[in-house]
């Protein structure tokens, strides 16, 4: 459900925020989240998700978005612990380097 | 702390095999380079996080160091970025269902061996799970608290956010954060919101690192939409 769509209205918005403060692109949501914690005073984590289908990929994603707008890093549960332990280890040590690799900046 | 390099030798996935996980997302996401909000106006991780940042705030020595204690534990001990494994399933998602993919972490000592074997930062989870093996562990792998949780208890769920500890009780046996997470309804978001602060003026009193606040889980729809806005403390 989207507020401030129809008519319907909901706290206070701007325009400008969709058009100027992000765009569609993950990486500008994200962001747009750490300019909302205080311009990144306050680090940004962001959640795994459930598990699924592709979780290692997935879990990948987040990182490089999380990281590459700014935040701090992962919170991984069900993707980690609803596995075999070698893998779930593998899985967070996969996010880790997504954190440790001097390739992926900062955007 | 470990320098990088020497933690950079240790990475079993280079950018190369991180690329072929993004596949035809890769430069969607790697070469993205024109931000809304530019990169310099924001504060960035970095190793020196506490120093830069937090040594401007109202946060008590305690606190400083209980922050610095998780950024430098792990993998990415020195790197300024966080991996944490969070697991308040036990009790907020029912631990029959949560834990049936692998029963093994019924078992808490489960739960905490993953989290230092992975290399995190800090495990999160309920009093319960690390009271259990707490003296063993507490000082050997940062300690998050959530003390309180969805409950499922009544019939029918209302999506209730109740304390399952009390923010003394988790002072004696287990520490560093304390992670707080509710979820307002339209009619009693005032109410809820009200509590929430009070305990959060008791942690700041009790000298408790308030990293990342307090996540609020605004339900929008009947269909459990939820949007989670960070309350910054």
């Amino acid at each position: 459900m989207t507020l401030n769509q129809d008519g319907a209205k909901f706290g206070k918005w701007s325009e400008k925020t969709y058009t100027e403060l992000c765009s569609d692109h993950p990486i500008d949501l994200t962001r747009f989240q750490v300019a909302n914690c205080y311009m990144g005073r306050i680090g940004l984590i962001n959640s795994g998700g459930a598990s699924g289908q592709n979780d290692f990929a997935q879990a990948i994603r987040t990182a490089v978005i999380n990281k590459r707008a700014g935040g701090t890093g992962l919170i991984s549960g069900r993707k980690a612990f609803q596995r075999p332990m070698e893998e779930g280890i593998k899985l967070l040590n996969a996010i880790q380097d997504v954190y440790i690799c001097p390739d992926i900046t900062i955007a | 702390m470990q320098e990088l390099e020497e933690i950079e030798n240790n990475m079993n996935l280079d950018f190369e095999a991180i690329k072929n996980h993004l596949g035809d997302e890769s430069d969607y996401l790697l070469e993205f380079n024109e931000p809304k909000i530019k990169k310099e106006s924001l504060h960035i991780p970095g190793s020196d996080f506490v120093d830069r940042i937090f040594i401007d705030t109202d946060r008590t020595t305690n606190v400083l160091r209980n922050l610095k204690s998780i950024f430098n534990h792990g993998r990415l001990s020195g790197t300024g970025y966080l991996s944490i494994l969070p697991v308040d399933q036990g009790v907020e998602h029912s631990a029959a269902a949560s834990f049936t993919p692998n029963p093994d972490y019924f078992d808490p000592e489960k739960i905490i061996e993953l989290a230092i074997r992975g290399g995190c930062n800090a495990v999160a989870s309920t009093l319960g799970i690390l009271g259990a093996v707490s003296r063993k562990y507490a000082h050997k792998i940062p300690f998050i608290v959530k003390i309180n949780h969805n409950e499922l208890l009544t019939h029918p769920n209302n999506f209730d956010q109740i304390m399952f500890a009390d923010v003394e009780q988790a002072w004696i046996w287990v520490q560093q954060l304390l992670a707080a997470q509710s979820i307002l309804d339209q009619k009693e978001a005032i109410d809820r919101f009200k509590r929430l602060v009070r305990l959060l003026n008791m942690l700041m009193n009790l000298d408790w690192a308030l990293f990342c606040g307090v996540i609020f889980v605004i339900q929008l729809s009947k269909k459990m939409e939820k949007t989670i806005i960070l309350l910054l403390i």
